[in-house]
This record gives C-alpha cells, structure tokens and sequence, in this order.
C-alpha cells in the first residue's frame, strides 16, 4: 500500500478532522479507493455529456436559423465587438489552465498553490461575468437590443434580428450561468481546502471533477466565440 | 472453475485490470505515481500558449478577410472564414480534452463516452441542415415555404397586461418594424429625420468599418431610388458585410415597393438629392 506523507506541522484540528484527505477513506460498497474514484469520474463525464447536448440545441437553432435568415444573422454578428469576445476568451483559457494545476497540486499535495490556482480560477470566473455584464449585456440591453419581447432598438435592419438576440443571449445567457455554477463549485472545493486540507493525493476528486466542469465551460465557449463574434 | 484456465497476471481484487491501468506505463508529458496520472506543468504551460495562439490566429483569420475585402476588394471564398474558424475551434477544444480534462492519459472508457456524444452532437446538426438544405431537391413541392416566425408578430394585448413585454400589441406587426414606425411618428423631423439619423447612426457606430461606395448605393437601392440590385447576404457568406444592405426596409427583395414602403411614403427621402 502507498505510504501516505502527511504533514506533522499541521495544527491537531486539521490532522485529526475526518475530512483531511489522509483521513478519507472510501465507501464501504467500493472496492478501493481508486475504483470510488473512476466511479465518480465515469458519472461527471456522463453528466458532460448531458451538458454537451443541452448546447447542441442552442447551436442547431443558431445553424438553422442562419440558414433561414442570413440577412438577420450578419447584422446581429456585426453589432458585436470581437474585441470583448477574445479577452472573454483569453480569461477563460487562463482559468482552465489554473483548473488543471488545481488538479495537479491536489495530486502532488501542494496545497498553497491548490488554493491560490482555485483562487485565481474563481476570479476569472468573475472577471468574465463582469466583462460580458458591464460591457455587452448593459449597453445592449439598454439600447433596446434585448431578446424576444423585450426587444426595442429601432435602428435594426431585418425583422429576424429579434431571433438574433433571442439566439445570442440564451446561449452566451446559459454558458454564463454555467460559469457562476462552475465557481460555485470551484468556491467550494477552496473552502473545504482552506478549512480541512480536505484534497491531497489520495483524495481529490472533487477538485479533478468540478475542474472537468469547467473545462467544459471553457469549452462551449471555444466554440460560441467563433460562432457569434468572427462568422459574418 | 480451475486455476488452469485463468490468466497468470489474474487478480482476484481487480478482476478487470481497472485499478491497475497506468501502473507501470510510460507516457509524453506526464508521471504516473500510484497507478495516477500527473500531468507534468509545462505540458499544461505548452497547452496554455497553443491556446492563446490558436484564439489570436482564429481572431486574425475573421480581421484579415475584412482587410483583404476593403483594401483589394477581393471577396474570399465564402467557405475559409467559416470552415477556417471552425477547425480551428474544434483544434483548441481537442487540446483542451485531451490535456486539461486528461482524456489522452485517462481511461479509455470517459473519451469512448464523450466521443460517442460528440458523435451523436454531430448526427444531429447534419441531419437538420442536411435536411432545411435539400429537402427540396427531389421534389421541389417539399421545398421550405417560409412563414414569417420568430418576429414578434403575434404579440397580442393578453401578452402585455400579462406583463410579459414592454408594449400592449404590435398590431400584427413584426417587432422590428412596429418598433421602427413608433420611432418614426416620434421623430421631429418625420421620417427623413429618421432615416438620415438611421443611417448616421451605422456610420457613427464604426460597426461596418469597410465602407465603400457599394454601401451608398445599397442604401438608396433599399430606399427605391435606385434600380442597381442591392447586394445581399446569402446563408454559407462570410464575406464581410458591406455597410447597409438590400434588406434594409424587406426581407424579401420582390416587395421593396410594398406596403413596408408606405409607413414612409409621401415623405421626402435622402435620396431624393441622389
């Protein structure tokens, strides 16, 4: 069996707490703790997939509505900046990266740097949501360039452009609710680990599955940015 | 069962080799400790900086058709802006499954699910493009007849003192263009004041930033003052728009004469200096 290196400098609350990771043991219907651990990956990649059909309904009414009303669809694309969508972009790759080395100082128990790479991934999370809030949303919104009912901007040029903002702000709307759920989680696993040192080699995978939730996040945005902002 | 007919790496605790899959493999860019997989950091840095560059080049890819289109008044085949753009997409996500979710070192199983879904994501775009594209090919009585959806026409009185939108009724209006009449009743100067300020306002905005004569006379195409056949978009185009289109008052090039046309007529127009 592994040798398992705890540190003997931890304060008593955390080496004694049952969610310290050396402490963790796993579920008495597991074999070990390594099939636990490919169990629950098998079921976050199961849940991905769900994820991946979900906004395959939003890209296929983005497709077949720009087979329907190309006019519609140049203009919604022109009245975005790809200015915002590629620094939107470069945030979210910078977090996915920090993701990873979240999973990889888990693995090698270095836990400052677990906690400052979940730090900086929560704060791209924000930072993307404030970008796509304060510098897309509000100014079009406030412009009357607002989905279905709501929509009053007078300067349009094709009665379609409604399904336009309809199609733009569920999708980019739903990735960005998939962001403040992704931090949430990535929030979570930072308290456990700042409270238990509750992640370590032998027992991380929270921290390997809420960052396989992100990386889809960051995925389905690789491919919103193209579709919206740079496809005239 | 006899001990004969059972493998000699047999395991009574991990029947199916599943605990032990990494132990004792070798791979690129990575460390196996315990049967884990830890990817190396510079792998994930490398991965980090082919992302930033892919994203700068799809971004260079999409400006330099613009370019090319105002400098050279060269139209790029319809088909490299999008196809360009989306390869390079479906590159940078294959970089992140394989590297930061770690299919390329996991188990096969997660890449045999998440590939079996992109598998099924695909089938399911083909098929509905596939379709609105062809469907009337063989038999031309099965081509689309499109109806006017998705414009807000059907937005009724039960609707607004439902408090769902902003307005009572469009009065079967598409939203687009009831909420362009209402702007133009309002306006000081009419409809003139409203459609130079229309105009004014897309140059103002920088938002065709190729402007070019094409755009003028596309606009007072649109307006009925000129015969030349406006230019239009078409549904594979990714050649850069070009200021005011065809579409400005219709969607459908046969009406421009139509009773779109009258909300403004009797009025005098921009064009009439042309």
């Amino acid at each position: 069996m592994t040798t398992i290196h705890t540190d003997a400098s931890l304060p008593e609350r955390i080496r004694k707490h049952p969610l310290y990771w050396a402490n963790r043991k796993h579920a008495a219907h597991f074999r070990t703790h390594d099939d636990e651990f490919d169990g629950a990956k098998l079921g976050m990649w199961l849940f991905l997939t769900t994820e991946v059909l979900l906004f395959a309904g939003i890209f296929c009414a983005y497709a077949v509505f720009r087979l329907l009303y190309p006019e519609a669809w140049a203009n919604g694309s022109h009245s975005l900046d790809w200015r915002w969508g590629a620094l939107n972009t470069a945030v979210l790759l910078l977090s996915s990266y920090t993701a990873a080395m979240s999973v990889r100082c888990a693995q090698t128990n270095n836990q400052k740097w677990l906690k400052l790479n979940l730090i900086i991934t929560i704060v791209c999370a924000l930072l993307f949501v404030v970008i796509k809030l304060v510098f897309e949303y509000i100014p079009k919104i406030s412009e009357g360039k607002a989905p279905g009912v709501f929509f009053t901007y007078k300067h349009a040029h094709d009665v379609h452009e409604v399904l336009w903002w309809s199609v733009y702000y569920v999708g980019t709307g739903i990735h960005a609710l998939h962001v403040v759920i992704g931090a949430t989680l990535l929030g979570w696993v930072l308290l456990r680990s700042i409270k238990y040192q509750a992640y370590g080699p032998t027992e991380y995978t929270m921290v390997e599955n809420s960052a396989l939730y992100w990386h889809l996040v960051d995925l389905v945005w690789i491919f919103l940015f193209p579709l919206l902002y740079l496809i005239h | 069962m006899t001990t004969a007919n059972t493998p000699t790496s047999w395991d009574s605790e991990d029947p199916h080799h599943s605990v032990k899959h990494h132990a004792g493999r070798r791979y690129l860019g990575a460390d196996v400790v315990h049967d884990h997989v830890i990817i190396k950091w510079q792998t994930y840095l490398i991965v980090l900086l082919a992302l930033l560059f892919l994203t700068a080049l799809t971004v260079f890819v999409s400006q330099a058709e613009i370019w090319i289109a105002k400098t050279w008044d060269i139209t790029i085949p319809n088909w490299i802006n999008i196809g360009g753009v989306l390869i390079i997409a479906t590159v940078k996500s294959a970089l992140v499954c394989m590297y930061f979710m770690g299919l390329r070192y996991d188990k096969p199983l997660n890449a045999l699910i998440f590939l079996f879904c992109v598998f099924a994501l695909v089938l399911f775009l083909f098929f509905a493009m596939t379709d609105l594209k062809t469907r009337g090919m063989v038999r031309s009585y099965n081509n689309v007849v499109l109806t006017p959806g998705g414009t807000g026409e059907g937005l009724s009185n039960s609707m607004g003192s439902a408090g769902l939108g902003p307005r009572p009724s469009t009065g079967g209006a598409p939203l687009v263009t009831f909420v362009r009449e209402t702007a133009i009743e309002s306006h000081p100067d009419g409809a003139e004041g409203f459609w130079r300020d229309y105009y004014q306002k897309y140059v103002d905005d920088g938002l065709h930033p190729h402007h070019h004569e094409a755009d003028v006379d596309n606009y007072f195409a649109a307006l009925g003052f000129d015969h030349a056949e406006p230019e239009r978009s078409s549904a594979d185009r990714s050649r850069p728009m070009r200021g005011i289109s065809g579409a400005l008052l219709e969607t459908d090039p046969a009406a421009h004469h139509g009773h779109e046309g009258d909300a403004h007529d009797g009025e005098s127009h921009p064009g009439d200096e042309h």
